[in-house]
C-alpha cells in the first residue's frame, strides 16, 4: 500500500515537472526572442542560443515608443484606482455590515447582482456618457468609476467586517469615537489582509486592462502599457524582438508584485469562490 | 450601540451613484439604444426593431455566435478537466508543491496583451517555434494564424495556458475543504482510488466545480483581447468573437444603435446560459 502510494507520488511529481516546463516555455521563448537580432528572428529552424546577444534591443524599445511614459501612466491609473476603491468599498461595506436601515437588502442584492454584468456590455453607454461630459482622452473615465464603488471589493470587505466583534465598536464608542472614526481606527486596521487582497486584484486588473483604456483614450502620451503595446505593434508589426522586449518589460512589475504577495492574491481568489 | 440611519446612506452614496450611472443605468441605456440608429454625430433616430432584424438576418452574426460558442466550449470543457487534474496532482503531498502552484498560476497575472504577443509569435505560421516543436515529434503543424480552420484552435490553446492556473487555485481550495477522515474511512473499508474519486472527491467537490463552470463559461463568452490582438478577428472572420464584434460596430463603424442591440442580446445570452446552469445544478451538485 505504502509502496503503491510512493509510486503514485513519483508519477505525479514527474508529470508536474514536465507540465511546469511546458508552462514556463512561453516565458523562456519571449526572453530568448528579446535578445535576438532582426535577422536571427526569421531563421527556421529557430536558434536556441542567440548568435549575438542583442541587449541593445531593450534600449531600442525604450526609444522606439514612449515606453517610460506608458509605464508611468499605468502606474498612475493603477495606484489611483486602488486608493479609489479603498475609499468607496470601505464606506459601503461598513454601512452594509453595521447599520440597519430600510432598503438594505435591496442595496446589497443590487451590489451582488451587478457583479455578473460584464463591462463589455455597459461600456458603450459609459462611452457616450463620458463623451457628452468631455471626459474622453483623460484619465477620469478610468478612475472615477472606482471612486463610485467596486462590487466585488465591497462584498468581500462586508463579509470581513461582519466577523469583527461588535464589542470593539462599543468600547471605541465609550471612548467618544464617532462612527467614521470607528471605521478608520478599528475596522480598517483589523482588515488589513482583506484590503491587501482587493488592492492587489484592482492593481493587477488595471495594470493589465485593455478594453477600457483603448476605448476611452486616444493620445499616445496618455496610454497605459497594454494600449501602448498595441500602438507599438502597429508600427513594428514583424519586429518580434522589440515587441517581446516591450511585452517582457510590461509584465515584470506585476510579476514581482505577485511573487511578493501571492499568498494574498491566491487566498483572495479562493475566497471569492467559497464566499461567492 | 445605535447608529444614525442617515450615515448609512451617506456612506453608501458613492456606491449608489456608481450603481445608477455606471452599471444599471448603462444596462437600461443599452436596451433603449438598441431601438435606435445612432452614430454619435447626429441625434439618435428611432429605428424600432430594425437593428434586431438586421442582426438576425446577417450570416456574420451566426458565424460570430458559433465562433464564440466554439471558443467557450473549447476553453471551458478542456480547461475544467485540465485544471481539475492539475489541482489533484498538486494536492498530493509532494516536493516543490508551492513552486508548481506558482508556475501554473504565473500566466494568469500576465496581461492578456503581453500573452497575446508571445503566442502571436510562437504560433507564427512560418517562423513560429510551436510548429518547429511539433515537427520534432513528427507532426507537420498547420498555418495556425493564416488558416481559418485552425486559428481559433490556436487561440484556445493560448487561452488554456493563460487561464488554467486560475481554476486550479479554486479547485485546490475546494479539495482542501474535503475532510481527510472521509478518505481514511474509505481506506479502512478497502476502497480503491476510483471509488475514492467517484464517491468522495467528485461529489464533495461539486459545488466548486459548479462555480468554476459558471465563471469560466461567462469569461469565455466575453473573450475579446486575444482575438483582438492576435488576429483581430481574422482570417476570414474565423476568430471574430461576440465582444469583438460589438467593439468593432461601436468604436470602428460608430453604429451605436446596432452595437447596443448586439450588446443587449449578448447580455441575454449570458444570462440564459447562467440560468440554465443554475437550473441544472440540482441534478448533480451536492451540498451538505
Amino acid at each position: 500500500m505504502a509502496r503503491a502510494k510512493s509510486i503514485g507520488k513519483s508519477v505525479s511529481f514527474l508529470v508536474l515537472l514536465v507540465l511546469a516546463f511546458v508552462f514556463l516555455f512561453p516565458f523562456f521563448w519571449m526572453f530568448l526572442t528579446t535578445v535576438k537580432s532582426d535577422g536571427e528572428l526569421f531563421l527556421f529552424p529557430p536558434s536556441w542560443v542567440p548568435q549575438q546577444w542583442m541587449w541593445s534591443n531593450y534600449l531600442k524599445t525604450l526609444q522606439a515608443v514612449p515606453f517610460l511614459r506608458f509605464t508611468i501612466n499605468s502606474l498612475i491609473i493603477s495606484v489611483t484606482n486602488v486608493l479609489a476603491i479603498f475609499f468607496s468599498c470601505s464606506l459601503a461595506a461598513y454601512a452594509l455590515a453595521r447599520y440597519s436601515f430600510r432598503g438594505k437588502t435591496l442595496v446589497f442584492n443590487a451590489i451582488v447582482a451587478s457583479m455578473i454584468i460584464p463591462i463589455h456590455i455597459i461600456i458603450l453607454p459609459q462611452y457616450l456618457l463620458f463623451n457628452s461630459i468631455k471626459w474622453l482622452d483623460t484619465f477620469l473615465p478610468l478612475i472615477v468609476p472606482s471612486l463610485l464603488g467596486y462590487s466585488l471589493g465591497t462584498f468581500l470587505l462586508r463579509q470581513f467586517f461582519l466577523t469583527i466583534p461588535r464589542d470593539l465598536d462599543d468600547a471605541a464608542m465609550m471612548d467618544g469615537a464617532g462612527s467614521l472614526k470607528i471605521l478608520l481606527k478599528v475596522y480598517i486596521p483589523l482588515s488589513a489582509g482583506a484590503f491587501i487582497t482587493i488592492g492587489l486584484f484592482m492593481f493587477v486588473f488595471q495594470w493589465n486592462d485593455l478594453l477600457r483604456p483603448v476605448i476611452f483614450l486616444s493620445s499616445r502620451n496618455k496610454m497605459p502599457l497594454p494600449v501602448g503595446l498595441i500602438n507599438m505593434m502597429g508600427q513594428y508589426t514583424v519586429q518580434f524582438n522589440l515587441l517581446m522586449c516591450g511585452a517582457l518589460l510590461s509584465i515584470v512589475p506585476v510579476m514581482i508584485l505577485f511573487l511578493i504577495a501571492q499568498r494574498y492574491y491566491i487566498e483572495g481568489i479562493a475566497m471569492t469562490a467559497i464566499k461567492g | 450601540m445605535v447608529r444614525k440611519k442617515y450615515e448609512a446612506w451617506l456612506f453608501l452614496g458613492p456606491s449608489l451613484l456608481g450603481l445608477v450611472f455606471m452599471i444599471y443605468g448603462p444596462v437600461a441605456a443599452v436596451f433603449g439604444l438598441g431601438f435606435t440608429h445612432y452614430d454619435v454625430l447626429r441625434p439618435a433616430e428611432w429605428a424600432g426593431l430594425s437593428n434586431y432584424i438586421s442582426i438576425f438576418s446577417n450570416p456574420l452574426f451566426w458565424k460570430v455566435l458559433w465562433n464564440t460558442v466554439y471558443f467557450a466550449l473549447g476553453t471551458g470543457v478542456v480547461g475544467i478537466f485540465f485544471s481539475l487534474i492539475l489541482a489533484m496532482l498538486i494536492n498530493v503531498d509532494i516536493p516543490l508543491q508551492g513552486i508548481f502552484r506558482t508556475i501554473f498560476f504565473l500566466p494568469v497575472v500576465v496581461s492578456m496583451v503581453a500573452a497575446s504577443f508571445i503566442w502571436r509569435w510562437m504560433l507564427n505560421s512560418h517562423f513560429g517555434v510551436f510548429n518547429y516543436l511539433l515537427q520534432t515529434v513528427g507532426i507537420s503543424g498547420p498555418l495556425w494564424l493564416d488558416d481559418p480552420r485552425w486559428t481559433m484552435f490556436g487561440i484556445i490553446i493560448m487561452t488554456l495556458w493563460k487561464m488554467v492556473g486560475y481554476n486550479m487555485i479554486i479547485f485546490l481550495a475546494g479539495l482542501k475543504n474535503i475532510p481527510r477522515e472521509f478518505y481514511q474511512a474509505a481506506q479502512i473499508d478497502g476502497a480503491g482510488w476510483s471509488t475514492r474519486l467517484f464517491r468522495i472527491t467528485l461529489p464533495l467537490l461539486s459545488p466548486t466545480t459548479f462555480f468554476v463552470i459558471i465563471v469560466s463559461l461567462i469569461n469565455a463568452f466575453l473573450v475579446f483581447e486575444q482575438t483582438y490582438v492576435i488576429t483581430n478577428g481574422g482570417p476570414a472572420n474565423a476568430t471574430l468573437t461576440f465582444a469583438l464584434h460589438i467593439f468593432n460596430n461601436a468604436f470602428l463603424y460608430f453604429k451605436m444603435g446596432y452595437a447596443s442591440a448586439l450588446a443587449f442580446l449578448f447580455f441575454i445570452i449570458i444570462l440564459l446560459v447562467t440560468m440554465i446552469q443554475i437550473g441544472l445544478q440540482k441534478r448533480w451538485v451536492y451540498y451538505d
